[in-house]
């Protein structure tokens, strides 16, 4: 059973410099699962995933599945060797990090976390079927 | 007997079984073969979209990852399965993969499966097609209809053969031998259908009970009519002898009297015996034949209008040299079916009849001796004549005329020579008289004369002389002797009045014995006073 997730509101954020102010939750949600690599201005997409608790909020919220779901999906993928899940960085901070110095970073923060060294994409709601 | 080909009712109906078993065997199989085909259809339907559902996530994460790799083991997997011929899966992104076995088929509906997105079941993202293995459904239709087919054949053969086995045993066999023995049996004959022991009881029983009554009737009817038919052939024989062969002319007359059919003997009867019975046909019978065809004509009218026979004696036409002048003739009417109303009838030849009852008449009336008149003939002509007399015809003369010395001739010469005496006095007495006249002998040497009609006193006293000297003439009673009579004639003339004969007789008498008292040989008149005046004549020489 999954565990009680506190209510927190999940920022989708990219580099600074990236030349589009926002991304759907389809498009984000394709980049994250590897649908596809590149960002809709044609730019190469670089996921950052993180190992926090708000990892399994963020997927829920984004694609309506629990994250063992999200996780058997990718195992899948990656028996195949075609294609592997996004880089793994452990918390908020690595994730800012990683985008403040990546043009082509893109990944996810909690909403309290936003500065204006990087650009919000999106804001992830609670995902309603 | 003939060979006939039979058809036994049992191979008719053993044929019969047969076919109809495997026309029925054929539609249910057919039948099975369609429904099993659909059946199976469904359930190969029902059994891709099992698999669909199965591989369904695993397809579409394939389509969303563009993942061929795992495209691919999703069709492998597909094709594992019996039922599945193709499987084709195709993304949106542009991934198309297809596999399939390399079995020939014909083209057939597959299922298509559209796949969702795992993340966001509203987007599309490609689809999985499944077409399925056509020979699979073939072969599992086919082999089920294959075992309903044969089951059922086996089913319904068996029971053909049990039912054939019954109707031939119960039914067909008992037939047979009924049918037999019928065929064996000619009409009228004494043999019968044997029992049935083991369908006594049933319809069988009862049409071998009823075959043998209706031979029985028939056999009967059979030997009646033989019978029958024999007798009639022996009446036939003896009544076309009798035709053929009898003395009497029998014939057949249509309703103008013409002859339809005659027997070999009518023509001698009529008298026409150089005729035969073919030249007769067609002939005027009454025309032909008789003396008066009136009568006969009216004879036909009579039996034309009743029921009985009718009879008449009929004079045949005068023929030369023919003896026969008289036929009985009987007539019937008939209605001929083929000729309407005929006329039967028999003539036979009755001309020696005629004449013996002629001659007996002639004995009956005539002495025997001189050939005149006897005494009754004689009274029953005068009574006739006074009978049928009326006051106002002209009188009669009576004469009452005895011969003188007769007795004498008679003694000395014998009876023959008086006999001979008497027969020459009868004819000179004939020829003193007209053929009207009566003269009649009334016994002995006594004679009786009535002149008829228009007789005066005068002619009457003129008669008697004549008498007299006629008598008085000599007669050779043998060559060497010759003798001579007197004659004394008595006159009574009914004078145009009627009186009794007894009258006649008595005044004739008393005249006559007055002639006798005077001296004989005269004649005497009794006048209307009473007297009689006696003329003697003179015997000459």
């Amino acid at each position: 059973m999954a565990m009680p997730v506190p209510q927190a509101d999940v920022a989708v954020i990219a580099h600074i410099k990236s030349n589009f102010s926002s991304l759907t939750a389809k498009q984000v949600q394709d980049i994250f699962m590897g649908r596809t690599r590149i960002f809709p201005n044609g730019k190469f997409a670089l996921p950052i995933d993180q190992s926090s608790p708000l990892r399994a909020e963020f997927y829920e919220e984004l694609t309506g599945r629990p994250v063992e779901q999200i996780n058997a999906y990718w195992a899948r993928i990656m028996f195949t060797g075609q294609a592997s899940p996004p880089q793994r960085l452990p918390d908020d901070e690595a994730v800012l990090q990683t985008v403040r110095e990546n043009e082509g970073a893109i990944g996810y923060i909690d909403k309290t976390r936003v500065d204006g060294t990087i650009r919000v994409l999106l804001l992830v709601q609670p995902w309603k079927p | 007997m003939e060979t006939v080909k039979k058809h036994y009712l049992h191979h008719k109906l053993a044929k019969t079984v047969f076919w109809v078993a495997l026309l029925f065997s054929a539609i249910t199989s057919v039948l099975f073969f369609i429904t099993e085909l659909n059946r199976s259809n469904e359930k190969t339907l029902v059994m891709l979209n099992q698999l669909l559902d199965t591989v369904e996530s695993t397809a579409a994460i394939a389509a969303y990852s563009n993942n061929s790799t795992i495209g691919e083991d999703v069709l492998k997997g597909l094709l594992r399965n019996d039922i599945v011929h193709e499987a084709r899966l195709s993304s949106t992104q542009g991934l198309q993969l297809a596999k399939a076995k390399d079995t020939e088929v014909p083209w057939q509906a597959g299922v298509v499966r559209t796949l969702h997105s795992p993340f966001g079941e509203a987007e599309v993202i490609g689809s999985l097609a499944i077409t399925p293995e056509a020979q699979y459904n073939l072969l599992e239709a086919r082999h089920s209809a294959l075992l309903s087919g044969l089951n059922s054949s086996v089913l319904i053969g068996l029971t053909a053969l049990i039912v054939l086995l019954i109707v031939r045993s119960s039914l067909s066999l008992p037939l047979m031998k009924v049918s037999n023995t019928l065929h064996a049996i000619r009409v009228g004959e004494q043999e019968r259908l044997g029992p049935l022991p083991r369908n006594h009881d049933d319809e069988l029983g009862q049409l071998v009970e009823d075959i043998n009554r209706l031979l029985e009737t028939l056999q009967e009817k059979f030997s009646a009519e033989h019978g029958l038919r024999e007798e009639i052939e022996v009446i036939e024989r003896q009544l076309r002898n009798i035709f053929e062969t009898t003395s009497a002319g029998i014939f057949l007359l249509d309703a103008t009297g013409r002859l339809l059919t005659v027997n070999p003997a009518l023509g001698k009867v009529i008298a026409l015996p150089h005729l035969s019975p073919k030249e007769l046909l067609g002939q005027n019978f009454p025309e032909l034949v008789f003396a008066e065809p009136e009568l006969m004509r009216e004879l036909m009218a009579i039996a034309a209008g009743r029921d009985l026979s009718v009879v008449q004696d009929l004079r045949l036409k005068k023929r030369g040299d023919a003896s026969n002048n008289w036929v009985h003739c009987i007539l019937s009417r008939q209605t001929d079916a083929l000729h309407g109303v005929c006329f039967e009838g028999v003539v036979y030849d009755i001309t020696d009849r005629i004449v013996a009852e002629a001659s007996i008449r002639h004995e009956a009336d005539h002495d025997s001796l001189t050939a005149l008149f006897n005494r009754p003939a004689a009274e029953r002509l005068l009574a006739q004549l006074i009978g049928t007399r009326t006051g106002a015809e002209t009188p009669l003369a009576l004469f009452m005329l005895d011969l003188d010395f007769f007795k004498e001739i008679n003694d000395t010469y014998g009876h023959d020579a008086g006999d001979y005496v008497l027969v020459e006095i009868a004819a000179r007495l004939k020829n003193c008289v007209r053929a009207s006249d009566i003269a009649a002998r009334l016994g002995g040497d006594e004679f009786l004369i009535i002149l008829v009609d228009g007789v005066s006193a005068d002619y009457a006293r003129q008669i008697a002389k004549d008498i007299c000297i006629a008598v008085s003439m000599p007669i050779r009673i043998s060559p060497t002797v010759v003798v001579r009579l007197g004659a004394s004639i008595g006159i009574a003339i009914n004078g145009g009045r009627e009186q009794a004969i007894e009258q006649l007789y008595k005044v004739a008498d008393q005249a006559m014995y007055e002639v006798k008292r005077q001296g004989r040989h005269g004649f005497a008149m009794s006048l209307a006073d009473g007297n009689i005046v006696v003329e003697k004549i003179p015997i000459n020489g």
